[in-house]
């Protein structure tokens, strides 16, 4: 069973490599524009042999730590402003018109305000998933259904607010909690390319710049796959992270 | 608990006028009606869902069972009872769950998650759940409403003895007539504008379902079934 769920996965993509190394060496296109996966995959050697390890952590560590950051926050407002209705009319306008603006545009009012360093990259990746985790968030308490609420009030009659908040509105919401931070995950990757293209020494998206200007395009597609790949193993993770944790969701 | 001249009200349109009822203690009361006549409403207006004129006096600790799907499908079944568990010390409610497990005969299901058990068992459940926390009066909602008729047979048994068990004034709402008759003490038919008339119900307890086949059954529930019109 396991054998053959892996055959299923690794067969289309063989397949894949296969045809981009057929069409990258066919001359219907230029070799060094378009690199085929062998030439990627001995510059990767060539970037691991540089270091490129130490820039993928680095990336690793923002992307994972303005994804945490943000997803708390989001969830966190989005069960207060789905909710609370003092909240949401006084909170939900405000997020509304930051939501608009596209993230990447905040990251050089970011280096102003908290220096060149990790800090600005987190945050402006934490404030990027924030706006997902939150929105999804809120949809989804909004939408808890009534009778749970209702039954949540009658079991609990005194002082059940935190409880009902906690035992009953957190996991009815937590489908579309986790639907915003899968979206979160993928915006986490492009924000932390983005964030260290300026500003940065570091880092994956650092090598996809440098790689670009030596015009070194099979180093520059390796840190891409790197950074894709990276983007979809921690999908994966989380996904199965939720599956473990919440073994219930699975069969809602 | 009783209820005097409750009224209830939407878009300027009266649901329910001057509704008077009092449940006596350890007293099975079914509550049933034509569809739209506002049993559900009643209910809501009693656990406080919905504004409301006139007076009810009810406990603090209700207990509430709504039609179908009112489980937490997060919580397995020992985790679905204790939610109104909290003043409970952890030694407490291990040994509440452990008796509704008991009556419920859900023992070897604690572990379970509601959608992994049948229709019948997860109404057990949410019948255990509205009980565990010990209310002054429960409120069952068309509990067996979703299941087949011969669940529904098995859950009368089993509600009449386990109501018969806890002692507890329950008011009952229900479309079907045999089980409100098999189950109750009094009959209340909710009728158009907001009349009610009550129908004692003295079979002997505890009751078998041959009852239903009586001619005492048959007659009573002719009555009732006029009360309707």
């Amino acid at each position: 069973m396991q054998a053959k769920k892996t055959f299923s996965f690794v067969l289309p993509l063989l397949v894949f490599l296969f045809l981009w190394e057929a069409l990258a060496r066919s001359g219907l296109v230029s070799i060094a524009l378009f690199p085929p996966p062998t030439r990627v995959f001995s510059a990767l050697f060539a970037l691991l042999s540089e270091g490129f390890m130490l820039d993928i952590l680095a990336s690793i560590k923002r992307a994972l730590a303005g994804l945490v950051l943000g997803s708390f926050l989001g969830v966190l407002i989005g069960l207060a402003t789905g909710r609370i209705s003092f909240v949401d009319k006084n909170l939900s306008p405000i997020l509304h018109i930051f939501r608009a603006l596209p993230p990447v545009a905040l990251i050089p009012l970011f280096i102003v305000w908290f220096g060149i360093g990790d800090s600005s990259k987190v945050l402006s990746i934490a404030l990027a998933v924030l706006f997902v985790a939150w929105l999804n968030t809120h949809i989804g308490a909004q939408r808890v259904p009534v009778h749970y609420i209702r039954a949540a009030s009658m079991l609990t009659k005194s002082g059940g607010g935190l409880k009902t908040m906690k035992d009953v509105v957190f996991p009815a919401t937590l489908p579309f909690s986790i639907a915003g931070i899968r979206n979160g995950i993928a915006i986490a990757f492009i924000m932390v390319y983005v964030s260290e293209l300026a500003g940065a020494s570091q880092g994956i998206g650092y090598w996809i710049e440098v790689s670009q200007m030596t015009y070194a395009i099979d180093k520059m597609v390796a840190a891409l796959a790197v950074l894709g790949l990276l983007a979809a193993a921690t999908d994966t993770a989380f996904v199965k992270l939720t599956q473990r944790v919440f073994p219930w969701m699975q069969k809602l | 608990m009783a209820l005097h001249n409750l009224s209830v009200g939407y878009d300027g349109r009266k649901v329910l006028e001057n509704i008077n009822l009092t449940l006596k203690e350890g007293e099975f009361v079914s509550l049933v009606g034509r569809s739209g006549v506002g049993k559900t409403t009643l209910f809501n207006a009693i656990c406080g869902f919905v504004p409301f004129q006139g007076k009810v006096i009810a406990p603090k600790q209700l207990g509430y069972v709504p039609q179908e799907h009112s489980l937490f499908p997060w919580l397995n079944v020992s985790e679905n009872i204790s939610f109104g568990l909290v003043n409970h010390s952890a030694e407490q409610a291990r040994r509440v769950i452990g008796y509704y497990l008991n009556v419920t005969g859900l023992q070897e299901h604690a572990e379970k998650y509601p959608d992994e058990l049948s229709g019948g068992e997860r109404q057990r459940v949410a019948i255990a759940r509205a009980f565990a926390p010990q209310p002054e009066v429960v409120l069952l909602d068309e509990p067996f409403g979703a299941l087949d008729v011969h669940t529904r047979d098995k859950m009368h048994q089993w509600l009449t003895s386990f109501s018969e068990k806890e002692r507890k004034p329950i008011l009952f709402i229900t479309h079907y007539l045999d089980e409100a008759l098999f189950l109750s003490d009094r009959v209340l038919v909710l009728q158009e504008k907001s009349r009610m008339k009550d129908f004692e119900v003295g079979f002997q307890r505890p009751r078998k379902e041959e009852i239903k086949f009586s001619p005492e059954f048959m007659s009573l529930k002719k009555r009732i079934l006029h009360a309707f019109e």
